[in-house]
């Protein structure tokens, strides 16, 4: 009896077909009280066999519908094609997207037990986003706690090797260096071979494990692979490969999400002991089974106290931190969120656009085919039997659209990959997967009941009488009804991807319009590493003679060395100790401001001389300048000597222009100072060459070789490149907006023309009347210009209250612009205007044209 | 000329001679259970519905409203029995397959060989 009464039960049995309701609810009813006896049950059962009756009993309606929607499909060709290309961009937009966020959006990570898996990290109270390192003593502390299983990392550094033993012209492939335990830790196996083991870090032996698609790229998937080896890059040493890692496996990167990888090369690090000094990248951490998060943390927290104390003692006023552990997968992707759930929600919008226009094409359809839908009706046929042929037809079409979608997705596959940036492309799913078939199908099967159910509704809504009156091939004069909300949702859906399409493009506009504080043209950033030395002096001898033998390379107008480069991003160098890190300092020898081509505001740039004797002199950046001396002009500012607490004064010389690191950054209020040999670590170059020449990586390395010097890993980047680099998202956000705005607007255009031109063809006899009774060319464009432009009104109006609604989210993809701007706002809506406009134009002139005498005969 | 009898399928056979051997007494839950425990063949519950729906639409079964049960907020349930066209195509199709099959191994008892 409790089972008869249950909800779930009596919800479901109402999908039986009549006649079987009462047989199915005592079948199941008795059964439930000896066998299973839960109503969930009952109800799912009675669910599939409602599901079995109504296939039986529709099987024949369904494929007949169908037979018909494919005949009706190869009669108009043109207009089924228009339909099912408009379509396919809507929902090729969507499964392209789909399988690039899906795995960063909505599949848990391919590890064991991922819930199980965290990240402990550093964060400076208030950050979201952890440092870099915390002290390695945390890692090796919290290997022994009683939550944890263990915990494993992942370094800044990646390995390159070779495959072929020749290095002329070898592709090098970029191992992740990983500690030994990490797939131990993420609970992964090797597909064939095995894991790395704690003997080869201990031993220091190079070991390799291969990812699946290297594996299937470049050893033909061959069980061989094991024991092989590879060429290391930058000595003569040699890798052997252990393992193969599973297909779906992919590393866990945190601190360098962008460092592409072919597999994961073993450290030396055991993780079993740590100096005061020592740093590590934030571990991964396995929590024992059914350890929460919380118990863990207070856990770290205990030792944390341990650790900090044999910390070295912070800078005066360095920020406050707290270690803390995070889930792996918010640590992963939790900062991307916003934006790929913007992305993923811009796609939905041009598949609703999709949609809105597949019906609007449906509804013109529908109303050229009234006469056949009356015969029906007028011989019984229910409303919902029309609504369901509608929405067959639309699934027809639908499901077309989806497979032409994918077929040019699979084929435009490399060019998407190579526009995809790397967050995309690293986490992108192939087209023809699982999981993406079974997204798009049952997206097509979504837009198709969307997109046929109101066009099927107003079909069955036919006036039967007066369309049998008026007999074949004679269709009504009354305009088309039930258009004008679908224009407006797809103008609004427009409206808001064109505001995001123009938004991300000034944002990426003004980027790169931003002064940068030197001249990038021509110019190449240089590096090249030779082996340490502990005498510091002879070191930093060897490395300004690598200088001096850059600037004798031909087609080098100009060269000039730093500690670090202020486009390689700032470092941990204050301006001056305890600055609160307000300013940076830089070391740079001379003929730092004209190779940079730095514009210089007063005094001068430090001379070779000062460099040479490391003299107790500066150059200030303008916001430096700012920051040590508020309100004092450059030309005064020189001369005036700088008093840093625990070091001697030093002469300013001159003032030079402000530079960025990056597009994006905000300059650093910067002190230049002459580089010694005091704390030399290495040097960096920045060379500018003669106009039509370049700069190649064999160059450097052959000039340097002929004077003795034998350098590894010499590099050569254009910086205009470097800073390309810096934008790569912002270009991508602007390129896809611009794509979907793209997309949005021609559905728009379409679907207005499509159902303004078949409205003018219902009302040529109307035209005609107004024509004959003196209706001026004019008053005819006026009024149709007004017909079809409401529809776009009413959706601007809608697009600009969702857009400003949205402007809170959009704002976090956007630099130096307002996403709540009245310009931006004013723009698009001057653009649909237009567009508007001129899909009005066509019909419009149609119906001007009219000849009423020949329209009046032909009644 | 021969008139051509519609063959029975696999499952119509099978429900078709539960009805019968349930003689008056048939609904979906004991035709299922008897097909299972006789024939070994586990049917879903939907299509042993899909079936009996089937069969009497094609007027080889009939049925009617049985007295409601006697359990508290018991209905009536639908009956089924045989009806003579219903017999004669089991016949015939029973006839059809031992026609097809006479003469061959699959003919004899399991275990005899000729």
């Amino acid at each position: 009896v409790s089972v008869r009464s249950s909800w779930p039960f009596r919800l479901a049995l109402r999908t039986v077909p009549q006649a079987w309701r009462a047989s199915v609810r005592q079948d199941l009813a008795d059964e439930a009280g000896q066998a299973w006896g839960s109503a969930w049950w009952c109800a799912l059962e009675a669910l599939g066999i409602a599901l079995s009756l109504h296939w039986n009993f529709t099987r024949a309606a369904v494929m007949s519908d169908l037979r018909h929607a494919i005949r009706s499909m190869l009669h108009a060709r043109g207009f089924a094609l228009g339909a099912i290309a408009t379509f396919a961009l809507g929902i090729g937009v969507n499964v392209a997207v789909f399988s690039a966020v899906d795995r960063m959006l909505f599949r848990a990570l391919p590890y064991d037990r991922p819930d199980g898996l965290a990240v402990l990290g550093q964060y400076r109270v208030g950050d979201a986003q952890p440092y870099g390192t915390l002290p390695a003593a945390y890692v090796v502390q919290a290997r022994r706690l009683p939550a944890i299983v263990d915990a494993s990392i992942s370094t800044w550094d990646a390995d390159h090797y070779r495959i072929a033993r020749d290095p002329d012209g070898a592709r090098y492939l970029s191992f992740v260096q990983v500690s030994y335990n990490l797939l131990a830790v993420l609970g992964v196996r090797p597909v064939i071979g095995h894991d790395f083991t704690e003997r080869d870090a201990r031993q220091k032996q190079h070991r390799l494990l291969l990812s699946y698609a290297v594996w299937q790229r470049d050893f033909a998937g061959s069980p061989s692979v094991i024991g092989q080896v590879m060429w290391d890059e930058r000595s003569s040493g040699t890798a052997e490969i252990v393992g193969v890692l599973p297909d779906d496996f992919i590393p866990p990167q945190i601190v360098r999400p962008n460092l592409s990888w072919s597999g994961l090369s073993v450290t030396s690090d055991t993780l079993d002991a740590a100096g005061p000094n020592d740093r590590s990248t934030p571990p991964f951490v396995r929590l024992k089974a059914g350890v929460s998060l919380a118990v863990a943390q207070a856990q770290v927290d205990g030792v944390g106290q341990q650790v900090e104390a044999q910390q070295p003692t912070p800078r005066p006023g360095a920020p406050q931190t707290v270690v803390r552990l995070v889930p792996l997968r918010a640590a992963l992707f939790g900062r991307y969120e916003t934006y790929l759930a913007l992305v993923f929600a811009a796609a939905t919008l041009v598949l609703l656009a999709g949609c809105a226009n597949l019906a609007s094409l449906l509804l013109v359809r529908a109303r050229s085919r009234e006469h056949r839908t009356a015969v029906q009706l007028a011989l019984g046929a229910s409303t919902g039997r029309v609504i369901q042929a509608a929405v067959i037809e639309a699934l027809l079409l639908a499901v077309s659209g989806c497979a032409v979608a994918l077929v040019v997705l699979q084929a435009g596959n490399h060019a998407i990959a190579a526009w995809l940036p790397p967050l995309f492309s690293k986490y992108a799913a192939p087209v023809f997967a699982t999981r993406v078939l079974v997204f798009s199908s049952a997206l097509a099967a979504l837009s198709a009941v969307v997109a046929g159910v109101w066009p099927g509704w107003r079909a069955a809504r036919v006036d039967v009488l007066s369309v049998l009156q008026r007999g074949i091939g004679r269709t009504g004069t009354a305009p088309l009804r039930g258009s004008a909300s679908m224009l407006a949702g797809e103008i609004a859906v427009s409206m808001v991807l064109v505001a995001c399409a123009s938004l991300t493009g000034r944002s990426l506009i003004g980027l790169l319009r931003t002064d940068v504080g030197f001249d990038m043209n021509r110019l190449q950033f240089v590096s090249a590493y030779l082996p340490s030395l502990p005498d510091l002096v002879l070191l930093r001898q060897q490395y300004g003679d690598m200088l001096d033998t850059l600037r004798t390379i031909p087609g080098v107008s100009a060269a000039t060395g730093a500690d670090v480069l202020p486009i390689m991003g700032a470092v941990d160098a204050p301006m001056w100790t305890g600055d609160q890190q307000q300013g940076q300092r830089w070391s740079v020898t001379d003929g730092f401001v004209e190779t940079m081509g730095m514009r210089l505001l007063a005094g001068r740039p430090i001379s070779a001389s000062e460099v040479r004797t490391v003299a107790p002199v500066g150059m200030l950046s303008e916001s430096g300048l700012r920051l040590v001396w508020p309100g004092v002009a450059p030309r005064e500012a020189v001369g005036r000597l700088l008093e840093f607490p625990a070091e001697d004064p030093r002469q300013v010389v001159g003032v030079v222009s402000d530079v960025r690191g990056s597009y994006a950054e905000r300059p650093w209020p910067s002190l230049y100072v002459p580089l010694g040999s005091a704390r030399f670590r290495s040097m960096f170059y920045a060379v500018r060459m003669a106009p039509g020449r370049t700069l190649s990586v064999a160059d450097v390395a052959h000039a340097l070789q002929q004077r003795g010097h034998a350098p590894t890993l010499v590099r050569v980047s254009s910086v205009t490149a470097l800073f390309d680099q810096g934008i790569v998202d912002q270009k991508f956000r602007a390129e896809l907006f611009s794509c979907f705005g793209a997309v949005a607007l021609l559905l728009a255009v379409i679907g207005l023309y499509a159902i303004q031109s078949f409205n003018v063809a219902l009302r040529q006899m109307e035209f005609g009347i107004r024509i004959s009774l003196g209706a001026e060319p004019h008053d005819l464009w006026r009024m149709l210009l007004r017909q079809t432009l409401r529809p776009v009104v009413v959706g601007v109006v809608v697009g600009i209250v969702v857009t400003y609604w949205a402007a809170q989210f959009l704002q976090a993809l956007l630099v130096h612009v307002d996403a709540r701007d009245l310009s931006t706002y004013a723009f698009v809506t001057a653009v649909l205007l237009a567009v508007g406009v001129l899909a009005a134009w066509l019909p419009a002139r149609r119906a001007v044209r009219t000849d009423p005498a020949v329209v009046l005969r032909a009644q | 000329m021969m008139k051509d009898t519609p063959i029975l399928g696999e499952v119509e056979q099978l429900v078709l001679l539960a009805v019968l051997r349930l003689e008056g007494a048939a609904y979906a839950v004991p035709v299922r259970e008897l097909i299972q425990r006789d024939a070994g063949v586990r049917l879903l519950r939907g299509s042993v519905y899909v079936t009996l729906e089937r069969l009497e639409r094609k007027r080889f079964v009939e049925s009617w409203f049985s007295e409601p049960t006697r359990a508290r907020g018991g209905k009536a349930r639908r009956l089924f029995r045989l009806r003579p066209e219903g017999l004669a195509a089991l016949r015939a199709s029973r006839r059809a397959v031992d026609r097809l099959a006479a003469g061959t191994v699959a003919a004899r008892p399991e275990g005899r060989r000729a």
